[in-house]
């Protein structure tokens, strides 16, 4: 028979496993994939809680979290985009710039990739109805 | 199962008075749809949009204004004298959350005003600058007035996707992608870890609502006390809050994302930002001391206390030592921020009434005074393109206004009477002190906890003259490399002698936002609700002084 | 705001008080908008508009007329006060007036309990019979001060102002003067208004800061500058007391409300043990003793002369000096019986110390100071043995005729050319022949002859000083000495005025002399008039008919019960003007018939006459007590402190760990608490795995603390 702590343990492995992927992997794309499997084992707890409790709030629980998580994962795809112009690479370790004055950079055991040449901004179209500005293609 | 006339009756009359409570917040929802649709419209689509969300947040604020249950509200037939749950109980409308409401919404017109000065956001990408503050402001609005476990995750996500969005919008920057990118991925791990805490203690009590998890909790306390799920499920959410408060250890993003996004956005970020997650935090304690009210020997209560003072002093001692080695103003302020945060969580070790006016009293004045040093950051950097100390260097020859300015801040972030700091500092360490006296009749040991906070916040009082006042005294006593006069419009001029005169007259006259402050903090009463018994003397007499020694 | 103004008639005093404050932060914002604008004056024409508006480089002048309207306005408005509170308080029963002239509003409520505010710190005034006569004499006198000032610091005016002393050129700084003048005002009417010990103390803390700035208002003079520091450290001595006295009483009577204050003390008794109640009583004295200037710690008053003559006449002779004397009247019931006793002697031994410096002082300004010191001694011994009535009425006369007498040396010392030497004035009646009239009435007052203000009062305080002689004869001295000072008072002030207006001009100086404008004038005809008939009553020849001594009875606190009897009176009256006559002969004999010659008495009773000259050594002995001693303890703590280095090394001294000496140990303790920062700052690495591998660590650690604590422990 599979009751509540099942589900629950199964739950909790799932974000484990997400949490383990989140620390130990560099590249973004599969580091917010692990994110997403650490909310999906919260949703499975939700839904698991809702069946055992015999109400719906862990349903409405587990919707709001698919639908939260894919803003998330909105955003934060669209910033990898962006940040993967500019390094030609998606690898985490690239981006520790911002520290404390005076702190050496962290180095891996696997190494850190070549730093590209960075390219110039690409003009990107103002969003709306209108196409981009003539002048500011010039520019 | 299916809906009787008078249910149907019910929740349409409960809809509509909900709806009008909910009123500020709406006129937010449709000032972001307007500003999103004004994309569209051909004449709108290339104006600053700036002055139309200053207009509409001005709007929203005096709503917010007219539920303050003492005032004659216009809209009388709003019953929000109690706490008044609403919306099936998502949220509750009491003093404290209309007190933060208007709190949010006063900093909301306050940082509309200050990217209009320096303008931040350009007329082609100011939609979307406006939008994201007032979508994350809205969030904030509704972590205050959380009523339930749902509601608050919800809130605490809509506050904090458009502050990652809000942090790397300065596109061009390299420092602003990478400061968004920190704090969307540390972000996204804090909202995992208190998702998981939401999904036990959740899931325990079968709800989400809060007050009835915290009746469940003071029975639970009666018997064998709460479970493991209860005990781990509440720290992961606080932990969760914890991030957004950037307490010690949850702070790393705090300096990262503060040097590598705009001062504008750092001031959203360090004010509103941490106040909302104050109140949040305050009604999530809350939740868990209804249990330790029981009896002072109720070991739940008193150990979670004792966690969370010890992370508040690590956390106002850290920012405060960090701070002192800093050359980047705005790191400085990050990690000064850090340390107010650790303040502020002290009055929260004892969550009631008389700990919750004191908070929301430092938070107020807290508005005034960090929204104004990273105002005057602002200013400095668009006119030297710089915000490190040098730029500060002999400012006071260069531009009086702003080094006097920004020295009435240090000041008073400080501490120093009779600015506002000092009014929120007093009161924070007055509370601690009485609590821990009032304590120590039967239960010694949590009594030194709190006399140990105030030795704590105290020496890093001390600590924080460090950097505080050696910002002061380059700007004051040193000679700048490049003595040429900086410009300050009329505007920014304006908002700075404001803000500093706020600062002192608060600190003058702590009276109206005490009694304010105070009055908001009867929600956290357990008791019924009582009216204070009015003092004969006090109200046989009109007051002869209004707030501002403005003669009535 | 008519209306509010209106519905209670005391609010005119909170107008009145508040008038002063607008015209200071007037003052101050267009001094700053004037600072703020100065950068941009060439480029910008708003700033340029605003900078010349607000006077350009030149001192402004309307600022000046500004303060002046402003407290005349007050003066106005104290004046219909007074009448009309005098109105009301004999129409109507006590509550009823307490109802219409008090109000008080809570400043600071801090923390909520269940029943009301933790703490809750009021504002509020009550005017009584004291407060509004001292309002209307503070109101009145600062007005003519201030006209006064008008004319006399007309040489702060110009825009490069050279000043004849410290040899600098600064510009003028009329406008700070009055700047300065106006906060004063407004410190000293919220003092006498307030009803409560708190806002007593922040008045009182800021009339000091008021003194402080005018005392050093020639900062660049060193003697002004070290003058300024002494009158605010000695201060500080008396504010120490007070401060601990405000602690007591706010312990055990959880309130600073002078009303509550009282009703407990009389219905309950003192709710502390006898000896804090002494405690608190001698430390509120102890301020007092402080601001009036009463021995041990008088000598910072005749150095405060150094700041402008007005500022004098104002602060250190008519208003703030007497602050001290109206607290002592305000709390007199928190004083115990041994208090009061204490405070009588002190009274004494400053009346006559004050008295005999003044006698050989030579400065025109210094002899007026001393006498000032001698005459609040006056007023402390009179309060001390019960004389209630008695002190505060001296208070009230004194006001007047020694403001007088200040601005009459003022514009002796304008007429001279800032010339301030009595001996080489003289002659000067003829030169300025309305100041030397004046002045005239001014010295007979002080010198108590009859049918002058001085006269009632001081005839008043030695009848009271004299009924307790005689009850209790082991305090005879507590008669004979004030007795024989009304004597000394006579000769000094007779001195100072046949040495500087009779016989023939001593220096060139007083040679070219010349009557003051009107400004100063006018003040002064003014002033003479209350300092003659402020005290009168009828019958005039009975000092004890005084209607002024009628009205301060009404405000009398209930214990203040002097031992004044009838019978006594007449006699006290009768010796005193003995003892004045004595001393105005002798002045006469001296000064004007040069029967005696004054450098053959120096010679003859040399030692007395240094003594008194050094003014009783006291600066010597304080200087070898405690000055001396603090700062060789600051030279050894300093050498204890830090290595003795050349200058050149000091720096890197001082950077050096040396833990053996204090200085190395605070090093060590900011350097390590830096170091500590540094360390922190490790962790910050910028490396984002990091930051999330701690918080899930950290998150761990958490969970797994509070279960072991709680499923262990």
């Amino acid at each position: 028979m599979i009751s509540l702590p099942h589900y629950l343990t199964v739950g909790a492995v799932l974000f484990v496993l997400g949490l383990i992927g989140f620390l130990t992997r560099r590249n973004l794309i599969v580091m917010f994939l692990s994110a997403e499997l650490m909310l999906q084992g919260v949703a499975l707890n939700f839904v698991a809680f809702s069946r055992a409790h015999g109400n719906l709030h862990g349903q409405v629980f587990a919707l709001f979290i698919i639908a939260v998580a894919a803003c998330e994962a909105g955003i934060a795809l669209a910033m990898f985009l962006m940040l993967y112009r500019k390094k030609r690479s998606l690898d985490i370790s690239l981006w520790q710039a911002l520290r404390d004055p005076g702190l050496e950079e962290t180095r891996d055991l696997v190494p850190l990739p070549a730093e590209p040449k960075e390219e110039p901004l690409p003009v990107l179209s103002v969003s709306g109805i209108e196409p981009a500005r003539k002048e500011r293609d010039h520019a | 199962m299916f809906p009787t006339p008078s249910f149907v009756e019910r929740v349409s009359t409960d809809l509509q008075r909900d709806l009008l409570a909910f009123l500020p917040e709406l006129i937010l929802c449709a000032t972001i749809v307007a500003l999103l649709l004004a994309r569209l419209v051909t004449p709108l689509s290339r104006k600053h949009l700036g002055s139309f969300a200053l207009l509409a947040s001005g709007c929203a604020l005096a709503f917010a204004i007219c539920f303050w249950p003492e005032r004659s509200a216009p809209i009388g037939s709003v019953p929000l004298s109690g706490n008044v749950e609403g919306f099936s109980s998502l949220l509750v409308f009491d003093t404290f959350g209309l007190y933060l409401r208007v709190f949010l919404l006063v900093f909301l017109c306050c940082s509309l005003w200050l990217s209009l000065l320096t303008g931040i956001p350009d007329a082609e990408d100011s939609a979307d600058y406006y939008t994201l503050v007032i979508g994350g402001i809205l969030g904030m609005m509704l972590m205050a007035s959380a009523n339930h476990l749902l509601m608050a995750f919800v809130a605490v996500e809509m506050a904090s996707v458009p502050s990652y969005a809000l942090a790397g919008f300065l596109k061009g920057r390299r420092q602003g992608s990478e400061a968004a990118l920190k704090y969307v991925v540390y972000g996204a791990s804090a909202s995992g870890v208190m998702l998981y805490g939401i999904s036990l203690l959740a899931g325990t009590f079968g709800t989400g609502s809060m007050p009835l998890i915290s009746r469940a909790v003071a029975v639970a306390s009666l018997g064998e006390g709460p479970t493991l799920p209860v005990l781990a499920g509440s720290i992961c959410i606080l932990i969760g809050l914890g991030f957004k408060l950037s307490a010690v250890p949850f702070h790393f993003w705090c300096p990262d994302v503060f040097s590598g996004a705009a001062a504008e956005v750092g001031a959203f970020l360090s004010v509103a930002s941490k106040a909302a997650a104050l109140a949040l935090t305050a009604r999530f304690l809350f939740v868990f001391s209804g249990s330790s009210r029981t009896g002072p020997d109720d070991l739940s209560g008193s150990a979670l206390a004792l966690g969370w003072a010890f992370m508040a002093a690590v956390t106002a001692t850290f920012g405060n030592l960090a701070a002192l080695a800093q050359t980047n103003i705005k790191r400085m302020l990050a990690y000064s921020t850090i340390a107010h945060a650790g303040i502020m969580m002290m009055a929260l070790v004892a969550v009631g009434p008389r700990s919750v006016g004191p908070l929301l009293y430092y938070i107020s004045g807290y508005l005034l005074m960090n929204l104004g040093a990273f105002a005057i950051v602002a200013l400095v950097r668009n006119r030297t393109g710089s915000e490190n100390l040098d730029a500060f260097r002999g400012l006071i020859r260069r531009a009086p206004l702003l080094a006097v300015g920004m020295s009435i801040f240090l000041l008073s972030l400080l501490g120093m009477p009779p600015l506002v700091g000092f009014a929120a500092k007093f009161q924070v360490f007055a509370v601690l002190y009485e609590t821990g006296r009032d304590l120590g009749g039967h239960d010694g040991m949590i009594a030194w906890v709190y006399f140990g906070l105030l030795v704590v916040a105290a020496l890093n009082t001390a600590i924080s003259a460090g950097y505080y006042l050696k910002l002061v005294k380059v700007m004051t006593l040193e000679d700048p490399a490049d003595p040429s006069p900086i410009r300050v419009s009329i505007g920014s001029g304006a908002l700075v002698s404001i803000l500093a005169g706020l600062v002192l007259a608060a600190g003058v006259f702590w009276n109206p936002l005490t009694q304010y402050a105070n009055r908001a903090s009867q929600s956290f009463d357990l008791a019924p609700k009582f009216e204070k018994p009015a003092k004969i003397p006090k109200d046989a007499v009109r007051p002869a002084i209004g707030p501002k020694g403005k003669i009535k | 705001m008519l209306s509010w103004l209106l519905a209670t008639p005391g609010r005119l005093y909170v107008v009145a008080t508040l008038l002063p404050l607008a015209v200071f932060a007037l003052l101050l914002i267009g001094g700053g908008v004037r600072a703020v604008c100065r950068p941009y004056r060439e480029t910008h024409g708003f700033a340029r508009f605003c900078y010349f508006f607000l006077g350009g480089h030149k001192p402004l002048k309307s600022g000046a007329y500004l303060a002046t309207a402003g407290i005349a306005a007050s003066a106005v408005l104290a004046v219909i006060g007074l009448v009309r509170f005098l109105d009301d308080s004999h129409a109507l029963s006590p509550i009823e007036v307490e109802h219409r002239w008090a109000e008080r509003t809570s400043w600071a409520e801090v923390g909520a309990t269940e029943s009301g505010p933790a703490i809750a710190l009021d504002l509020g005034y009550r005017i009584d019979h004291l407060t509004a006569l001292l309002f209307a004499m503070v109101a009145c006198v600062s007005t003519m001060i201030f006209v006064f000032s008008l004319g006399y610091m007309h040489d702060e005016m110009e825009e490069t102002h050279e000043d004849h002393e410290a040899h600098v050129k600064r510009p003028g700084r009329y406008g700070r003067f009055f700047l300065f003048l106006s906060l004063f005002c407004f410190s000293m009417l919220n003092l006498l208004i307030a009803d409560n010990l708190f806002q007593v103390f922040i008045s009182w803390e800021l009339v000091g800061v008021c003194s402080f700035f005018l005392i050093g208002f020639y900062h660049e003079r060193r003697s002004a500058g070290l003058a300024a520091n002494k009158a605010f450290i000695v201060n500080r001595i008396g504010d120490a007391g007070f401060m601990i006295g405000l602690a007591i009483i706010w312990t055990y009577f959880g309130t600073f409300n002078f009303q509550e204050i009282f009703t407990k003390l009389a219905s309950d008794g003192p709710p502390m043990p006898a000896y804090l109640f002494a405690i608190a009583g001698i430390g509120v004295f102890l301020g007092c003793v402080g601001k009036s200037a009463q021995f041990p710690l008088h000598t910072w008053l005749p150095d405060a002369m150094e700041g402008p003559t007005p500022v004098s006449a104002l602060i250190h002779a008519a208003t703030m000096v007497a602050a001290g004397v109206y607290l002592v009247g305000r709390c007199y019931p928190l004083f115990s019986p041994d208090v009061r006793l204490l405070i009588a002697y002190t009274g004494m031994i400053t009346l006559f110390l004050g008295a005999t410096i003044a006698l050989v002082q030579t400065d025109i300004k210094r002899v007026l100071a001393y006498s000032t010191v001698s005459q609040l001694g006056f007023m402390m011994l009179a309060l001390g043995i019960g004389g209630w009535v008695a002190g505060l009425m001296h208070l009230l006369t004194h006001a007047f005729f020694k403001a007088l007498l200040f601005l009459g040396s003022g514009s002796v010392i304008l007429g001279c050319h800032h010339e301030q030497d009595l001996r080489k004035m003289g002659g000067l009646r003829r030169k300025m022949p309305i100041t030397a009239f004046t002045m005239l009435v001014g010295v007979l007052a002080i010198a108590g002859t009859p049918f002058f203000s001085g006269w009632y009062s001081k005839d008043l305080i030695l009848s009271n000083a004299m009924g307790f002689a005689l009850h209790d004869n082991q305090h005879m001295a507590l008669f004979i000495v004030p007795l024989f000072t009304a004597g000394l008072t006579a000769f000094y002030m007779f001195r100072l005025w046949f040495l500087a207006f009779t016989g023939q001009p001593r220096d060139h100086a007083s040679e070219h002399a010349h009557e003051s404008p009107l400004t100063m004038i006018v003040p002064l005809m003014i002033l003479a008039v209350p300092s003659i008939i402020v005290a009168w009553g009828w019958p005039l020849w009975d000092p004890h008919s005084s209607s002024l001594a009628h009205l301060l009875e009404h405000a009398k606190p209930g214990m203040a019960n002097g031992l004044d009897r009838e019978d006594e009176t007449h006699l006290a009256g009768w010796l005193a003007l003995a003892a004045a006559a004595l001393g105005v002969t002798t002045a006469v004999f001296i000064y004007v018939l040069k029967k005696v010659d004054p450098a053959s008495i120096q010679a003859k009773a040399g030692a007395l006459y240094g003594f008194l000259k050094e003014k009783w050594y006291f600066d010597e002995v304080y200087d070898a007590m405690f000055v001396r001693p603090t700062i060789a303890l600051g030279f050894c703590s300093a050498r204890f402190d830090k290595k003795s280095t050349p200058a050149a090394q000091a720096e890197v001294a001082d950077r050096t760990m040396n833990v053996t000496s204090l200085d190395g140990v605070l090093n060590v303790l900011g350097l390590g608490t830096l170091a500590i920062g540094g360390k922190l700052r490790v962790t910050q690495s910028g490396y984002i795995r990091r930051y999330v591998t701690v918080l899930m660590v950290a998150t761990l650690a958490f969970v797994a603390v509070f279960v072991a604590v709680y499923f262990v422990g």
